[in-house]
């Protein structure tokens, strides 16, 4: 360096420099967009809460759950697609009505019904509900989710979420 | 920092690698030498959005199209994603090109460096052959028409042409098979043979340097 200053910077150092601040501008550039368009669908929400409506009332009957399906339109990337759900509706013994997400609590396995048994059993980990949706055993954290209902025109509807 | 390298070179030997790729001796030299670190980094360009437009591009008829038109309008960057890849698929054919009438011009590819020269020539017909197969994946008229074109070209060979348009075409016709094994080897097969080529080619030109501008009574 001899007499020149201690801010000299010598032609390597300057072209490492430059290249070192180019190629950091440019995977920005490139790395930033990334992180946006891998994300993207994740930040789509097109809810479609709405009343669906489910089954005439008198289809119900005390104490038993019935399974309810029904469909509502999905969009997922760019299709339009049906997504099919069932739902359990119970008619309890003072009229009132209960209507079940069949999605477990416990790691969303769909529970099914069984009359026998006259409980919902998951068939991933054994997550047993009784007929009110509470827990009776395994791992499930809490019961089963209820939906929303109503009844016009001797129908029932529930309101849906998502 | 310094003891973080020498305690990491002790281990690996990570600075006699650097040494001998970023403080070898070259030749003055101007700027057609770098055609080729150009090229290269247009390979790393198009692997990266290669990899990060198959996150969403759908090889089949139903969804190619739709799939494409998905990115550009929906995703977030997805227009900026697949335009680099678009244009840098332009670019890097260009710039291998020139990089060959570079070496061409410069006699760079006599002894001892035929060899790199012959990985240069499979390094620049697999870049083709990556602009051709990436040409059919938006399955648009113009991908389906040019590769309809393209493909039939195999078919005037003598004797075996027929076979190698089916071959290519998985099948008589352009179809869902054509689309899928472009695909396969647009994503697989010619980046596996472009990176392990590009290793050779790289390889020979740090272990035979690179060769001087020729001068006038040469």
């Amino acid at each position: 360096m001899g007499r020149r200053s201690d801010y000299y910077i010598g032609r390597r150092e300057f072209v490492a420099g430059v290249a070192g601040v180019l190629g950091a501008l440019i995977t920005t550039l490139i790395g930033l967009p990334i992180i946006g368009y891998l994300i993207a669908p994740a930040l789509r929400t097109d809810s479609a809460a709405g009343w669906v409506p489910l089954v005439p009332l008198s289809m119900l009957q005390p104490g038993i759950p019935i399974p309810c399906s029904f469909s509502r339109p999905k969009r997922t990337g760019w299709k339009r697609t049906q997504l099919i759900r069932t739902v359990y509706a119970v008619l309890g013994e003072s009229g009132d009505i209960t209507v079940l997400s069949d999605v477990c609590t416990h790691l969303s396995c769909k529970v099914r019904w069984l009359p026998e048994q006259g409980v919902f059993a998951c068939p991933c980990h054994d997550g047993v509900f009784d007929r009110d949706g509470d827990v009776i055993s395994g791992p499930p954290p809490r019961p089963l989710d209820r939906f929303e209902t109503k009844v016009e025109n001797g129908q029932l509807l529930i309101y849906v979420e998502d | 920092m310094g003891a973080l390298v020498s305690w990491l070179d002790e281990r690996t030997g990570l600075l006699t690698v650097w040494r001998v790729i970023f403080e070898r001796k070259v030749p003055r030299v101007n700027w057609w030498y770098t055609l080729g670190s150009a090229s290269l980094f247009l390979a790393l360009m198009q692997a990266v959005t290669g990899i990060f437009l198959t996150m969403y591009y759908v090889p089949t008829p139903e969804e190619a199209y739709n799939s494409i038109q998905y990115i550009m309008n929906e995703v977030a960057f997805g227009w900026l994603i697949r335009g680099v890849h678009h244009w840098g698929a332009t670019l890097m054919v260009l710039t291998v090109f020139l990089h060959m009438l570079r070496v061409f011009y410069y006699g760079a590819y006599k002894y001892p460096r035929e060899i790199t020269w012959i990985t240069g020539v499979v390094l620049l017909l697999v870049t083709l052959g990556l602009g051709f197969t990436g040409y059919l994946l938006p399955w648009n008229q113009r991908a389906y028409w040019a590769t309809a074109v393209g493909t039939s070209l195999v078919g005037t060979v003598p004797l075996v042409g027929d076979f190698l348009l089916r071959v290519l075409r998985g099948g008589a016709e352009l179809s869902f098979l054509t689309l899928s094994r472009f695909f396969g080897a647009h994503i697989w097969v010619l980046p596996a043979i472009l990176f392990s080529t590009i290793g050779v080619h790289l390889y020979l030109v740090i272990r035979n340097g690179i060769s001087y501008i020729p001068r006038q009574d040469e």
